[in-house]
């Protein structure tokens, strides 16, 4: 949430963080959130949209300093990191399948993976493989050539 | 408890404004960031919910910066010189200061309701003497300045009359509007009214002879994008060209530095595509062409060179000198009456406007590689500002050439293998070059000349075209030019609203008034029409003149030409104003300087501009070259003013149509039927009041309190309701579509209000206002407060382990 507002601000997207704020604020209200410590957080996020309502409420959170000089909360990429990643496998740059690795999975590994899978076979077979890229957490690429 | 946003709302501004939260200082512990925002025109009209859209995204940027640790600038302030408020006076007899002051009140209080994070102790307003003292400062820089090409900045005139004084023209490399040939002696020789004139030639701010839209009407000059189809914008009133001494900034001297800034600078790709499309660096060359059976010479700039081959005609621009010289007997009178149907267009109707015109002098030119005549026409697609106002015409390779020849049978000879002409020209410059020279036998074109062996045939577009440049220099034909189509920019203006030119005239020519004596403040007048004379309303004053002993404003009626001299009757156009506000708000009181070294150091320049994209050629091109020279005079620290610009999209007005049946008797009660049944009656469709209507049913009632001739409205109901039909157009008074922010934040307060213009779409974005949607933001607000307050008004947040990570 905290990355999402931020990155949405720097690009100038407001309109999709607004949009984020609604869902956080449906998902505290289910399930009653009451964290004085949290909803502070939240209010800081909110408060260059909505000013005056963030101020009544940072206040009645105990704070005696306007909102304005409150700080931007970090976020922890610790906790943001997902611990697999999905990337696309193409063969000539044709889409074919998805695999899943570690996200800490070094390179070299990842294209062995590739072209030992099982699915990789039948576009492999007759050709030979000329290289093999990778676009970190993205796709990976085989360079197939005929042989002849 | 209720979330009671109006309660709220009022009593965070009170306590924002007690407790100083916005006002900002030089705090060197911190690191700068200034957001700016485009200042408004404060009109008669007030602000509608498009205007706040990019304040509200820049307020939302300034306050996240400050939250992130950063001191921020924020301010606000009024471009407060303009037609309207003039308008207006002329036909109230109200005097603009006052309208303008009562409109900036209006404003000012729409703006406080929002909820702004402005720093209002550092506002200006662009008619205030405390601020275009500045203004007027700048312009006398200007003056005193002229462009070294060699340095490439702005210096004193000064080292270029010391520099006239040693060597005359010789070696000079500097901006001017003609070339002068001078020798040291022949300027020691002359008188000041000479050297002054001289000196004119190379100024920053000059005063020239310049083609502008001359509007009789409205008894004033007016800018290319106030005049469409050879109509005035405003009112509507002809519009023609007319040559007139006027006041010019030498922007084209900057022309290659504004275009090297944009590398620097975050804008988007299209707005720099924008601006540099309107710079239009051309590197070419420019060849002399010689009139048949004439010593009459004129000179052509070319970008393609390498078609000198394929040139099947000449053209010059109707303002074009030679125009009349090489118009023969036979063809004067068609020429004529050409000339005066292009009078009425401007320069950009003509750039935009595709329409072929043309008419032949009856004269023909020489070509220079082949000896052959070509015939010289006029055409209003050559601008006579750009290169040398005559081109030749290579239509094969050329579109509007092409379609000029195509208009009037024109031969067309291709230059480039395996070009398809048929159709229309081969622009790119790609290719093998072909019939450059073309074979001998060949009965279309002229035969090399004998002594000049050219031959481009074979090479490539790009080799031909350095082939050609090198052929022509060393042959002594041309030489090899760059060309921009940006050009000096009009500063005069036959209006009263706006800032006076410190400047008297003594023998014709112009004097400054002293620096320490500025402002010139703009005289009272009663009439703001332009004089009987035709003066501009400056010539109604009565005490506008300048008395050179006691340094002060006297009485016209003092004028001696000895001591007392008239001051210029022209004001400066609404662009002076704003070229350096930004400067002026990171300093706004200091009477010592636009901007004190400290202050500049310290902010900079703009991190973060907003405004709309109709100033990418105008207001954005005028303060890059502003500030450009204050740079070179070391008032401003950076080179370019805004660094990162965002154009907020417009929000469109959504507007309400009912249906009239169209009646044969008159007088008759008015019947309106509803949209769905609209199609099988005669209707005429009028705009009505969109704030009584909702959801496109129409609140019967008061539409028929809405206007008098509705009070009997009699209506064909579908399932019981009157429903509307609906248009997304421009938001404006006439359409009915205007929904003020002020009953929007008196119903929903103003951070719904903030939250549902940002809500609507990405801020680059143009989209339509729909009030519908409103509520749904300010469900959010109250599903935020309820996190909070129960409805027993307990305060729920507690002191807990924190659960939920983000």
């Amino acid at each position: 949430m905290i990355k999402k507002v931020t990155q949405d601000i720097e690009n100038f997207s407001y309109n999709t963080s607004i949009s984020a704020f609604m869902i956080c604020v449906n998902e505290l209200a289910q399930s009653k959130c009451r964290n004085r410590s949290l909803l502070s957080d939240v209010i800081v996020l909110i408060a260059p949209f909505a000013p005056h309502i963030a101020e009544e409420l940072w206040a009645a959170l105990g704070h005696t300093d306007s909102v304005c000089d409150a700080h931007w909360p970090v976020y922890d990429e610790q906790y943001l990191v997902e611990s697999q990643m999905q990337l696309t496998i193409s063969f000539n740059g044709k889409a074919r399948f998805q695999m899943q690795f570690a996200t800490d999975v070094d390179e070299e590994s990842i294209k062995q993976a590739v072209i030992n899978d099982e699915k990789s076979r039948k576009y492999i077979e007759g050709n030979a493989v000329v290289k093999v890229i990778v676009v970190p957490k993205r796709i990976v690429n085989v360079v197939l050539k005929p042989q002849k | 408890m209720e979330y009671n946003f109006s309660e709220i709302e009022k009593k965070w501004q009170q306590k924002w404004i007690a407790d100083k939260t916005y006002q900002v200082t030089e705090n060197k512990a911190k690191e700068k960031f200034y957001v700016l925002n485009m200042f408004p025109y404060p009109s008669g009209a007030g602000l509608h919910v498009g205007h706040p859209l990019g304040y509200i995204a820049s307020d939302i940027y300034a306050r996240y910066k400050r939250l992130q640790g950063f001191n921020v600038l924020n301010p606000m302030g009024y471009d407060a010189y303009g037609l309207p408020a003039e308008q207006y006076a002329i036909q109230t007899g109200q005097h603009p200061a006052i309208t303008t002051a009562a409109n900036i009140k209006r404003y000012r209080e729409q703006l406080d309701k929002i909820g702004f994070s402005f720093d209002w102790q550092r506002e200006v307003r662009t008619c205030e003497p405390s601020y275009y003292k500045w203004t007027q400062w700048a312009f006398q820089k200007m003056f005193g300045s002229y462009y070294d090409n060699a340095e490439g900045k702005a210096l004193p005139i000064e080292k270029l009359a010391t520099y006239l004084s040693e060597y005359g023209t010789q070696g000079l490399n500097v901006a001017q509007s003609e070339e002068l040939k001078l020798s040291a002696a022949e300027w020691n020789a002359m008188n000041e009214r000479e050297q002054q004139q001289v000196l004119m030639n190379y100024r920053i701010a000059y005063l020239g002879e310049t083609m502008v839209n001359w509007c009789a009407e409205l008894g004033t000059v007016l800018a290319n994008d106030e005049v469409v189809d050879g109509l005035s914008v405003r009112g509507g009133y002809p519009v023609v060209q007319k040559k007139m001494r006027q006041w010019c900034l030498r922007v084209s001297a900057y022309a290659q530095r504004l275009l090297d800034g944009l590398d620097q600078i975050d804008w988007t790709e299209s707005l720099k595509e924008t601006q540099r499309n309107w710079i239009g660096r051309s590197e070419g060359a420019e060849v002399e062409f010689k009139v048949k059976d004439s010593d009459i010479r004129f000179t052509i700039f070319t970008t393609r060179a390498d078609t000198m081959f394929g040139v099947t005609f000449a053209v010059l621009a109707p303002e074009s000198e030679y125009v009349q010289s090489v118009t023969t007997a036979e063809q004067r009178a068609e020429v004529n009456e050409y000339l005066a149907q292009t009078k009425k267009r401007t320069e950009r109707e003509r750039i935009s406007d595709r329409r072929v015109t043309g008419v032949f002098t009856g004269s023909y030119a020489i070509n220079p590689l082949t000896n052959k005549p070509i015939p010289i026409w006029i055409s209003d697609y050559v601008l006579a500002g750009y290169g040398t106002g005559a081109i030749m015409a290579v239509p094969a390779h050329d579109s509007r050439d092409y379609a000029f020849a195509k208009h009037f049978n024109l031969p067309i000879i291709p230059l480039i293998e395996g070009a398809d002409i048929s159709e229309q020209s081969y622009d790119a410059k790609e290719g093998i070059v072909m019939n450059s020279p073309a074979s001998p036998n060949s009965s279309e074109i002229g035969e090399i000349h004998p002594e000049k062996g050219l031959v481009l045939n074979g090479l490539t577009v790009k080799e031909a075209i350095a082939k050609t440049k090198a052929y022509v220099t060393e042959h002594r034909l041309g030489r090899v030019k760059v060309n921009y189509r940006l050009r000096d920019a009009i500063f005069s203006r036959q209006r009263y609203w706006g800032e006076p030119f410190p400047v008297y005239y003594k023998d014709g020519m112009p004097y400054m008034i002293p620096e320490d004596k500025l402002p010139l403040e703009l005289p009272e007048i009663t009439d703001y029409k332009p004089t009987a004379t035709g003066e501009p309303p400056l010539g109604n004053a009565v005490k506008w003149a300048w008395d050179t002993v006691n340094e002060t404003v006297v009485d016209k009626s003092f004028i001696d030409e000895k001591t007392i001299f008239a001051l210029e009757l022209n004001t400066m156009p609404g662009f002076a104003g704003s070229s350096a506000y930004y400067l002026r708000y990171m300093d706004p009181h200091n009477q010592h300087a636009l901007v004190g070294r400290e202050a500049d150091e310290y902010w900079r320049n703009v991190d973060l501009y907003v405004g709309g994209t109709e100033h990418a050629t105008g207001h954005l091109i005028y303060s890059r070259f502003w500030n450009k020279f204050l740079f070179d005079c070391g008032v401003s620290c950076m080179d370019e003013p805004f660094h990162k610009l965002v154009n907020q999209g417009m929000i469109q007005g959504r507007s309400n149509f009912v249906y009239r049946v169209i009646s044969s008797t008159p007088n008759e009660k008015p019947i309106f039927v509803s949209s769905g049944l609209k199609d099988k009656y005669d209707v005429t469709p009028i705009h009505v009041d969109v704030n009584i209507v909702h959801n496109d049913v129409l609140d019967i009632e008061a539409f028929r309190n809405w206007r008098p001739e509705f009070k009997d409205a009699e209506f064909i109901l579908e399932e019981g309701r009157y429903l509307c039909g609906w248009a997304i157009e421009k938001m404006s008074k006439s359409m009915f579509n205007v929904v003020n922010p002020d009953t929007i934040v008196n119903q929903y307060g103003a951070d719904t209000l903030r939250l549902y213009e940002m809500f609507l779409g990405p801020v680059e974005q143009s989209k339509p206002w729909d009030t519908n949607g409103i509520d749904g933001c300010h469900r959010f607000l109250k599903k935020l407060w309820a996190l909070f307050y129960d409805r027993s008004g307990a305060f729920l947040p507690t002191d807990g382990e924190r659960r939920q990570s983000n």
